[in-house]
Order: C-alpha cells, then sequence, then structure tokens
C-alpha cells in the first residue's frame, strides 16, 4: 500500500536526519527517486517550493513528494514517518538526555558524526545546483547562475538577508530575465 | 509525570507552537528569539538558561531543531500529551502552507514565467543550503582528522552511487572510532603533561 510505502520511507529518513534537516535531502531524494515517486528533476523543484515555506526544508520535500504521490493523505504520511522518530526518541530519552549527552562515548560519535553531516549538506547543495540546471552544459546560463549563487552568500553571510526575501527576490529577477531575453 | 494534565495547558502548548511555527524559514534557528519569548516570559514553561539545554538535546537528536524543540517542551510541560499538542502545533501550519503551495505549483509548474521564477530560485536555494552547510563547519570540522572525514564523504556521495544511508553509517561509525581514540590519548596524556608542567614549575 503506497500510503504505508510513504510513512515507512519517511520513518527510515527521519531516524537518521541529524543536523536539522538540510543533510537529508540526499536521502529524500534516494528515496524517492528509486521508488519511482518522482524524477530528479521534479525533485529539484520541490527543494526550490519546499525553501519558499516556513519549516525545515527537507520536511517541506518530503511533504511535497507525500502530496505528489498520493494527494492529501501522502502528504500526512510523509510527515508522520518524517517527525515520528525525532518524537518517539524524545519521548524515550527526554529525561535522561541531560545526563548522558556529555558522555565520552556519545560525544566521540558525534564528533565524528558532526563533520559527515556538513558534507551531506554541502552535497545536498551541490547536487540541488545539478538538478535544477543551475550548472549545466548551457555556459551562459552557467555562469549567471553561478554569479547569482556568490551574490545570494554575500547576501546571507554580510547582510543577513531573510531566505524568504531572498527567495522571492531572485525568482522576481528569474521572471524579469526570462522577459527581456524573449 | 504531572498528575492531572489541563485541557486548557495542552491547548496553550498547542496555540503557542502553532504561533511559532511560520517563523521557522531556513531552518529551525529563526525559531530561537521567538521561543525564549513564549516559554520563559509569556508562558513561564522554562527558565532562560534552560532553553540552551532545550536547544542543545534539540539540535542533538535527529530531526528539525524546531520540530524537537517543541516535542521536548511539551514533554516536560504535560508529558505525552503535550508532547503531541506541541508538536502538532509545530507541524500544523508549515504542513498547511507547503500543501497550499504543492497544490498551487503543480497547476503552473510548467508555465515559461515559472520556469523562470524556479531558474531564478535556484541560485537562492543553493545559497541558503551552503549558507546552512558552511556555518556548521565551524563546530563540525574541530581537526584534521574531521577534515578528512568531510572530504571523504563528500566524495563518496559524489562519485558513488552507495545509498547514502548507508555512507552516513559507515562515516559516523568511522568517525566515532577515530573521535574514541582521541578522547582515550587525551586522557592518557592529560596526568603526564601536568606532572612535566609541575615539574618544568620547580
Amino acid at each position: 500500500m503506497i500510503l504505508l510505502d510513504l510513512f515507512i520511507a519517511f520513518f527510515k529518513i527521519g531516524i537518521f536526519s541529524f543536523g536539522g534537516g538540510y543533510a537529508m535531502i540526499p536521502v529524500i531524494e534516494h528515496e524517492s527517486v528509486n521508488h519511482g515517486w518522482i524524477s530528479a528533476a521534479a525533485f529539484a523543484d520541490s527543494v526550490s517550493v519546499a525553501g519558499m515555506s516556513p519549516g525545515p526544508v527537507a520536511m517541506n520535500a518530503a511533504i511535497f513528494v507525500g502530496y505528489k504521490v498520493a494527494g492529501v493523505a501522502g502528504a500526512i504520511a510523509a510527515t508522520l514517518g518524517m517527525s515520528l522518530p525525532s518524537i518517539l526518541i524524545i519521548v524515550l530519552l527526554g529525561t535522561v538526555f541531560y545526563k548522558i549527552k556529555d558522555h565520552p562515548v556519545i560525544a566521540s560519535v558525534f564528533y565524528g558524526l558532526r563533520p559527515v553531516i556538513t558534507a551531506f549538506i554541502l552535497f545536498a547543495a551541490c547536487r540541488f545546483a545539478i538538478q535544477s540546471h543551475l550548472v549545466s552544459s548551457d555556459i551562459r546560463k552557467s555562469v549567471i547562475g553561478i554569479v547569482m549563487l556568490l551574490i545570494a552568500l554575500v547576501l546571507l553571510f554580510y547582510k543577513k538577508v531573510h531566505p524568504l526575501a531572498l527567495i522571492l527576490s531572485f525568482g522576481v529577477i528569474g521572471i524579469l530575465g526570462g522577459w527581456l531575453m524573449a | 509525570m504531572q498528575q492531572g494534565i489541563s485541557l486548557k495547558a495542552l491547548w496553550q502548548l498547542f496555540f503557542a507552537f502553532c504561533k511559532i511555527s511560520p517563523v521557522t524559514f531556513g531552518g529551525g534557528y529563526a525559531i530561537i528569539p521567538s521561543l525564549e519569548e513564549a516559554m520563559v516570559n509569556r508562558y513561564r514553561w522554562c527558565k532562560r538558561d534552560e532553553i540552551l539545554d532545550v536547544l542543545s538535546i534539540a539540535q542533538t537528536i535527529p530531526g528539525s531543531v524546531a520540530l524537537n524543540a517543541a516535542a521536548f517542551i511539551g514533554y516536560r510541560v504535560a508529558g505525552i500529551p503535550g508532547v503531541l499538542a506541541a508538536s502538532i502545533g509545530m507541524l500544523l501550519p508549515t504542513f498547511l502552507i507547503v500543501l497550499v503551495l504543492a497544490v498551487f505549483f503543480i497547476g503552473i509548474k510548467d508555465m515559461p514565467q515559472v520556469r523562470w521564477a524556479l531558474f531564478g530560485i535556484a541560485p537562492a536555494v543553493v545559497g541558503l543550503i551552503m549558507f546552512a552547510g558552511l556555518r556548521t563547519i565551524k563546530s563540525s570540522v574541530e581537526d584534521i582528522v574531521c577534515l578528512f572525514l568531510m572530504i571523504g564523504t563528500f566524495l563518496l556521495l559524489l562519485l558513488t552511487n552507495l545509498n547514502p544511508i548507508i555512507i552516513l553509517i559507515l562515516g559516523g561509525t568511522l568517525g566515532g572510532v577515530l573521535g574514541w581514540i582521541k578522547y582515550k590519548k587525551n586522557e592518557k596524556n592529560k596526568p603526564e603533561n601536568d606532572i612535566k608542567r609541575h615539574s618544568a614549575d620547580q
């Protein structure tokens, strides 16, 4: 049954979503594309839409994929799957977690896990750049895309621009650019 | 666990997190100020310094920081019913917003203007994800071992078709073992260093 498949796939992803969720974008893509739920190009679209909404990008992408596969019920199944692992962990460990957080074994695991998660997030960025054709064989488009990416990074690092403002203004620039070229 | 959890407390949890939820743009960190305002000043569910503990736990366990923080506070205020009230409160608004966007988007996605808008949005989204990743480097890459772990993981993701979850488990296990070796080495060296320093002082 498709709803159960969605729930199980996103439950599995939920268990591993360390690092606030961005790191899970490649994992969600792998699962969704392998299940034949969405094409890689359509997944890139869903990440763009996910970025426009409040809430964690990975969770939003999960909702989008769930909706595309099985409507509102699919979106609910994906959301429950994605959020249940963390809720269960809180209920099971919530009270003792204070004490074990600084235990040497736990600290060692996180020492090693953190750089792995960073690599996942940076890979998610590169992967999205390719899937959304930001970087492609079209040299002219790629140059424009990379210049816009550098502008976006400067705005985020030095001007602390709100993510939604960034996305909306870049969307308007894209429409204007398309209109000028036509 | 608290006795006689009132329905009022559950509603308060639900509404408090409903209001915080739409603020959580681009990862969970944006919620910290509004979380503090509601939890500490308004409802007095926790003290100011406890917010830091809540956040450090929320960042450590899997899942989104915002949802974890909500579930944890819900648990402390009203046990398992509190977890449910707070989590649903946190999830519902963004769920509805994404759903509306998804329905709307699927209807218009092939219009040329939409394709152009997405072409403009792509660098912004890549920038947001990179920004999130680059910001974690400061706390995640402590030494050269971490740097190699990061680069190795990145190359595995880029060059192989392995299931990313396998890569995560492999990398996390290897990193954990290396972290443990580092911890043991530090522990062995520590007393010696102290002794050396002592003798140098004398």
